[in-house]
């Protein structure tokens, strides 16, 4: 009902016009308050719903063996909260490191991976650039094809990169569907701007930093946050390329508490375990420990998230 | 518990001679009863001679047992008396199944069992649940390191042995490993896990072949009238329908795969294979199986069983016991101080045991069988020297409990990493994560029975122990090989646990699992026997 080009000015006079309730039209009308209850209790349900498992989470990483077993499970509130399973992950310093290895990879492989992905993406949606076809077929065959597990670790192991951190990187740094989604979202972009760049005599460098770039902090932001959380995530390469235990990330430290605390060890009780708190409460302190970074970034590129997503997915 | 249910079925179904996890092969014959096969390897194994000095306080009447200690005995000596290595490196690749353990440069404990061989151990690890890939890759990759675990079910295992391994047989067979007295002193059964094409492949992590213990809320039981150490299978019932109390939330047990295990075993038939004059019969194929999976149908109609059964996790069964939901459940015979130790926080909690019992009278009830080896340790193929060299390394990992080197690997140094508290080594913090390093899986001795402080948990542990160990299910598979089996062994044995949790659950007849193990014969089971066959033709003394 308004106009674009309505200013600020229109928009308060057209406010003034409607001072009481009775005049505005139906969709803004006073609610009748069932109604406002009921939206208000259907929003509630929906809040807890998302909630409760969280709190359960940070509650049973608190809680003491006692609530848990009471609990059959997660506990929602525990009488006598310790911080045991933390402490208990943290301590002995290989935690730490490993965290800033993950730290040091996610941050260097997301700034590879997006300067490669944003330059292969701007060349194959250049029309005419060179080999543009092959390049991108090539890069659509990664996605239907893998090399799978041995052929990788046999190039990895070639190229020399067997127990380097650069193993987590190099071999993952560009992803297909990645440069699809930003392939998409530059072939959006109204060829006339990129057009009058070039007339005023800009090269190619210069209109992608320019001119496109300023342009797609969403899809960027969004491509940014798929990589650092593949990098964050990403357990498997570390145990096939990192002999060395001192340089395993994160995630793959992690790993060994969770998977390797079996306690009811039908195959073996570990060395640890009788020292150890509950294991659902070291399960959940560690779920907790690694979504704190995820939720520490997400708000800010959240806004960009859905949109960026949207845009370049749909029309791929 | 998966112990005794999905491993005995499962992996009894795909044990064969495999190195298996921990539980594989469930043994075997109602007809013979005795411990093994005798003839496999009969003429590669080496001789079994008590390794260690340290006096048990409770010495156990198998060579496959463990002995109980009430304290660390007192004054340890070394076991070996001259250092290993002269200076040299020894690179090993295993598995683990604790958290990552602080790398040597941080770590006095490695760096003092470096010094104290006399050289460098280098042990690169995976989690024991990822430890088939890294195995994978690093054959492909071709760089074998000096020592590699043989763990978990691995395809074409005997040509791989002989492609990239040392035979060991003429180091260690008969009386030669009396060169490696700490060898020596692992059982006889356990060697057997090593044994492919008659000749000795590697140095076994030596277990006590007890997979899997029912356990019994004992406070619950008592007042009740209910037999709390039933004799019979009708005994048996009378004690799960009467623990049963749906309006209260309570139910026998949440395993109901593993409450068949326990009456198959109590009809004397076996985990996996029998073998009579040569010819190999699975235990699926009996008709005692049937009668067994027929009554515990009987069971779960009765509704004895927790809802949730068939789908729990371990972890959720043993809350549900913990919290006596199920007074019952199934569990590793290794987690005996953990159940002690969840319900200490529980008023009136006492645990107590199921022993097997009998069908009827005229029965005769086997124990399950777990595997005697979790894994074993290949030595990469050298020269003579070195490969001596190596075993000397592994006989070094081996003392046994009560020597320095035991203290050193488990506990670290006196005062940095534990102190003595009476006479029991007690671990500090620092020394609970420097510990973790995963000696034990490139080598150990035979596992001892130590609870510090808990007398009656040791006595009761060893107890179980000596009553299992003479009844335990023979299991002919060990020292075989089928390549069918570690192939597909895993997928048939699955699509039998299907079908077994069909019936469990009241989905499909009893009568449905003679379709299911005809499919099973069809897609490889008999493949697996006659490989079974032939491979026990040729395994006996030549």
């Amino acid at each position: 009902m308004t106009g674009l080009l309505e200013t600020t000015a229109e928009r308060r006079a057209r406010r003034n016009r409607h001072p009481a309730s009775d005049e505005r039209p139906a969709w803004m009308g006073r609610q009748p308050r069932w109604a406002t209850a009921a939206r208000g209790g259907l929003l509630t349900v929906a809040c807890l719903a998302v909630i409760v498992p969280f709190v359960a989470v940070v509650m049973t990483s608190l809680a003491p063996q006692r609530d848990i077993s009471a609990r059959g499970g997660l506990v929602l509130f525990t009488s006598e909260p310790s911080l045991a399973a933390y402490r208990a992950v943290l301590s002995g310093g290989v935690v730490t490191r490993a965290l800033s290895v993950s730290v040091a990879v996610t941050a260097v492989g997301t700034v590879l991976s997006l300067a490669c992905t944003i330059m292969l993406a701007y060349a194959l949606s250049r029309p005419g650039s060179l080999l543009h076809k092959p390049i991108l077929l090539m890069t659509l065959f990664t996605l239907l094809f893998n090399p799978g597990m041995i052929p990788m670790y046999l190039i990895v192991k070639q190229l020399g990169l067997i127990d380097n951190l650069a193993a987590l990187i190099l071999p993952v740094v560009v992803n297909a569907f990645n440069v699809i989604v930003m392939r998409s979202f530059f072939l959006e972009l109204p060829g006339e701007l990129t057009e009058s760049a070039k007339i005023d005599g800009a090269g190619e460098l210069r209109i992608l930093t320019s001119i496109v770039l300023p342009l797609s902090k969403a899809v960027v932001a969004v491509v940014g946050l798929f990589y650092a959380v593949a990098y964050w995530n990403a357990f498997f390469s570390a145990l096939l390329y990192l002999p060395s235990p001192e340089k395993w990330p994160l995630q793959l430290v992690l790993r060994t508490f969770v998977v390797n605390q079996t306690p009811l060890g039908t195959d073996e009780l570990s060395a640890s375990t009788e020292s150890l708190p509950p294991q659902a409460s070291i399960q959940m302190a560690i779920l907790v420990m690694s979504v704190i970074p995820i939720l520490i970034i997400y708000p800010f590129i959240q806004k960009h998230f859905s949109k960026g997503l949207l845009i370049g997915a749909v029309k791929g | 518990m998966d112990a005794f249910s999905r491993r005995t079925l499962l992996r009894g179904l795909s044990a064969a001679a495999v190195a298996g996890a921990a539980g594989s092969a469930l043994g075997c014959s109602a007809k013979t009863t005795t411990g093994t096969s005798g003839r496999i390897g009969a003429d590669v194994l080496p001789t079994f001679a008590n390794a260690g000095n340290a006096e048990p306080a409770l010495k156990s009447a198998s060579p496959l047992g463990m002995s109980g200690y009430f304290e660390y005995p007192p004054n340890p000596v070394a076991s070996v008396s001259k250092p290993p290595l002269s200076g040299g490196q020894i690179s090993a690749l295993t598995y683990t199944f604790d958290p990552v353990a602080p790398g040597k440069s941080d770590n006095p404990l490695w760096q003092e069992v470096d010094k104290r061989l006399g050289g460098k151990l280098d042990i690169t690890y995976a989690p024991a649940a990822d430890y088939a890939q890294r195995f994978a890759t690093t054959v492909a990759g071709g760089d074998l390191p000096d020592l590699v675990s043989i763990y978990g079910s691995v395809q074409q295992l005997p040509a791989l042995l002989k492609a990239k391994f040392t035979d060991l047989t003429e180091y260690l067979s008969g009386d030669a490993v009396k060169d490696y007295p700490n060898l020596a002193g692992l059982s006889t059964d356990s060697w057997r896990k090593t044994v492919y094409g008659n000749a000795l492949w590697g140095v076994p992590i030596a277990r006590v072949p007890i997979p899997s213990v029912a356990w019994i809320r004992a406070d619950l039981v008592a007042g009740t009238g209910l037999p709390a150490q039933p004799k019979d299978i009708g005994e048996f019932k009378a004690l799960l329908k009467g623990l049963t109390n749906e309006r209260k939330s309570r139910w026998a047990c949440g395993d109901p795969g593993s409450t068949l295990t326990m009456i198959a075993a109590s009809l004397g038939i076996p985990g996996s294979w029998s073998e009579d004059g040569g010819k190999f019969t699975s235990n699926i194929e009996l008709e005692e199986y049937e009668k067994a999976l027929a009554d515990t149908r009987e069971l779960a109609d009765a509704g004895v069983f927790h809802p949730d059964g068939l789908v729990a996790s371990n972890n959720q069964r043993n809350d549900w016991f913990t919290n006596g939901t199920t007074p019952i459940v199934f569990g590793g015979y290794a987690g005996w101080s953990k159940y002690e130790m969840w319900g200490a926080e529980v008023p009136g909690f006492k645990l107590g045991s199921l022993p097997m019992f009998g069908y009827d009278a005229a029965s005769k009830p086997v124990h399950p069988r777990g595997s005697a080896a979790q894994a074993f340790t290949a030595v990469t193929q050298a020269e003579p020297d070195r490969v001596r060299e190596v075993l000397r390394v592994l006989d070094w990992l081996a003392a046994p409990f009560g020597s320095s080197e035991y203290l050193l690997r488990n506990f670290g140094i006196e005062g940095q990493t534990f102190t003595f508290e009476g006479k029991d080594p007690i671990v500090n913090s620092r020394g609970q994560n420097l510990r973790l390093v995963p000696f034990g899986y490139v080598s150990g001795p035979t596992l001892a029975i130590y609870d510090p402080g808990r007398r009656d948990v040791a006595q009761a542990r060893f107890d179980y122990q000596e009553a299992a160990l003479p009844i335990l299910a023979p299991d002919p598979t060990q020292g075989l090989y089928s390549e069918t089996d570690a192939a597909k062994g895993l997928q048939l044995g699955k699509d039998l646990t299907d079908t077994r949790n069909g019936i469990l659950a009241g989905r499909a007849p009893v009568s449905s699992w003679k379709a299911a193990v005809t499919k099973w014969r069809n897609g490889g089971g008999d493949k697996i026997r006659s490989e079974f066959e032939q491979a026990f033709s040729e395994a006996g003394p030549k």
